[in-house]
């Protein structure tokens, strides 16, 4: 299988402190990759580096095959074509409609007539579990957990080759957490598309994931399923695993 | 001692690096000026039309008054000295001379700034706190295309005719004060200003504006985009946005003021 993304000894100097010091990973294609890690170890600035929103100190980013460094704009604007991202807080475009905020990727990208735009934007809004009758509201008037699925729909509606997820479950009740799940799941098995995010989720991890980077110490502690990140002795990693809250999350079957 | 010298130390390469870091969004904004120019079919009209309308139309009420009362306090403090040597029409000289000049453009410019400027600041400002500015990025879309772009075209066209708008009001309080209190009429009053005022005054005032509208739109977005993820920073920033652009205005009008004596315009 060949490589999606390849980090090789990335370094990030930032406010004063090295956040990165040495992360070397790489992600195969149809991988779920989840980096995990405790707050303000770098795991969203590394997404950052890696679409290009943050210029690395050093080291090497080699995306679907080139070097980041080496990309021309035009290079840049081909990958970002093939790539979704999903923020944190949704980052929908607050004086859109919903419609139009699902709609923004097809106009920019593709020449698309407004009819096509339409079906696509309904069959995405279907994908995320969503009424058609939400294309019509402004970000402001949908709830934080209708936002994050309307930006999900956003995201992946290009059909991308590859998909950021910065904390997807953040502000979802555990049912929408599991659609999706399922949801990233079923992109996976039926289009191929490579995963990664950044996640605490625990039901996450152990369900649909195929591999973990632990980051700690601006380096990449560990990496490897769910089950040997949870037999890994480091005390870091160890403790993030064997909380209270997480043994009783694994009991009842709801990660909380 | 040495923490004060820390201080100027640490202050002055902050300023440095922020010039730097201004000259970079002037340099891109220029480049996609430039690039948009080429292609004429990417000028965000739509955009441009909804700047005008915010920063242009609704600021008309605010403007006229207060171009009026100004108009209105300049004749009357001119006015009492005038009166006492007898010499009441030539408030009119004067007027002409301080409103077409001075007075509407700078005047226009402040409150501009003070509404749209910060109002700028404030939605970028916001827009970054969201991740919205990254989200168009990775959409393949240059913040500075569709949103800085619009505001730099809109205010660089609207400046000049607010000014305009403001001249005329300027001049409408004046004109009451100097029936009511010179004893000059509206008759005389026009005759008068026909013959005292010259054209190249009008110029001279209206050629700063469009400068003006890119100082307060450049700073406006530039502080935007220098909020960083805190809700505090949008409130400093919208704040340095403000003081930033009446500092430049001002100074802009300054260095024209000497031009303008050196070309003894």
């Amino acid at each position: 299988m060949t490589n999606i993304i390849v980090v090789d000894k990335l370094k990030t100097y930032l406010g004063g402190a090295w956040v990165h010091k040495d992360v070397s990973f790489s992600v195969k294609k149809s991988e779920i990759v989840a980096i995990v890690g405790g707050s303000g170890c770098g795991k969203s600035v590394l997404l950052r580096e890696i679409l290009s929103l943050l210029k690395p100190t050093g080291g090497y980013i080699e995306l679907f095959g080139k070097p980041q460094s080496k990309m021309s704009e035009k290079g840049l604007f081909d990958f970002l074509r093939r790539v979704g991202v999903l923020y944190q807080g949704g980052a929908l475009f607050s004086s859109l409609s919903a419609f139009e905020n699902i709609a923004f990727p097809m106009r920019r990208f593709t020449n698309w007539s407004e009819k096509e735009i339409k079906t696509t934007v309904l069959k995405k809004l279907a994908s995320v579990e969503l009424e058609p009758d939400v294309s019509d509201k402004l970000p402001s008037e949908l709830s934080g957990g209708m936002q994050k699925r309307v930006a999900l729909a956003r995201a992946i509606a290009l059909n991308p080759e590859l998909l950021f997820l910065d904390e997807p479950s953040s502000g979802l009740d555990p049912k929408n957490t599991a659609i999706q799940d399922n949801l990233f799941w079923s992109l996976r098995e039926s289009l191929g598309l490579t995963i990664v995010m950044v996640t605490h989720q625990l039901i996450t991890l152990s369900s649909i994931v195929d591999k973990i980077i632990f980051l700690g110490e601006g380096k990449v502690l560990a990496s490897g399923t769910y089950e040997e990140l949870k037999a890994n002795k480091n005390p870091d990693i160890y403790t993030y695993f064997h909380t209270e809250r997480v043994k009783r999350g694994e009991g009842d079957g709801i990660a909380r | 001692m040495s923490n004060i010298l820390v201080r100027l130390g640490m202050t002055t390469t902050q300023m440095f690096l922020e010039l730097i870091r201004f000259l970079e969004f002037i340099g891109e904004v220029a480049v996609t000026f430039f690039h948009v120019l080429r292609k004429p079919k990417y000028i965000p009209v739509k955009s441009i039309l909804s700047v005008i309308e915010n920063s242009g139309v609704y600021a008309l009420p605010i403007i006229a008054l207060l171009s009026f009362l100004i108009g209105m306090t300049l004749t009357y403090q001119m006015g009492l000295q005038l009166k006492n040597y007898g010499a009441n029409i030539f408030i009119v000289d004067l007027l002409g001379l301080s409103i077409l000049r001075e007075f509407a453009p700078l005047m226009t410019a402040i409150i501009v700034a003070g509404r749209s400027g910060s109002a700028f600041t404030a939605q970028l400002g916001t827009m970054k706190i969201r991740e919205e500015i990254d989200a168009l990025r990775t959409m393949g879309v240059k913040p500075s295309e569709i949103l800085v772009l619009p505001k730099l075209m809109g205010l660089v066209l609207v400046l000049p005719l607010l000014t305009i708008w403001s001249i005329g009001f300027g001049l409408l309080g004046g004109m009451l004060i100097s029936k009511t209190m010179l004893h000059v009429s509206y008759r005389d009053f026009i005759e008068r200003f026909y013959q005292a005022v010259p054209v190249r005054y009008f110029y001279t005032g209206m050629i700063k504006t469009p400068l003006f509208g890119l100082v307060i739109s450049c700073i406006g977005a530039f502080r935007g985009f220098q909020v960083t993820s805190s809700g505090d920073s949008v409130g400093v920033e919208t704040t340095k946005s403000v003081v930033q652009s009446i500092f430049f205005i001002i100074v802009v009008d300054a260095v024209f003021s000497v031009l303008f004596s050196w070309l003894k315009l």
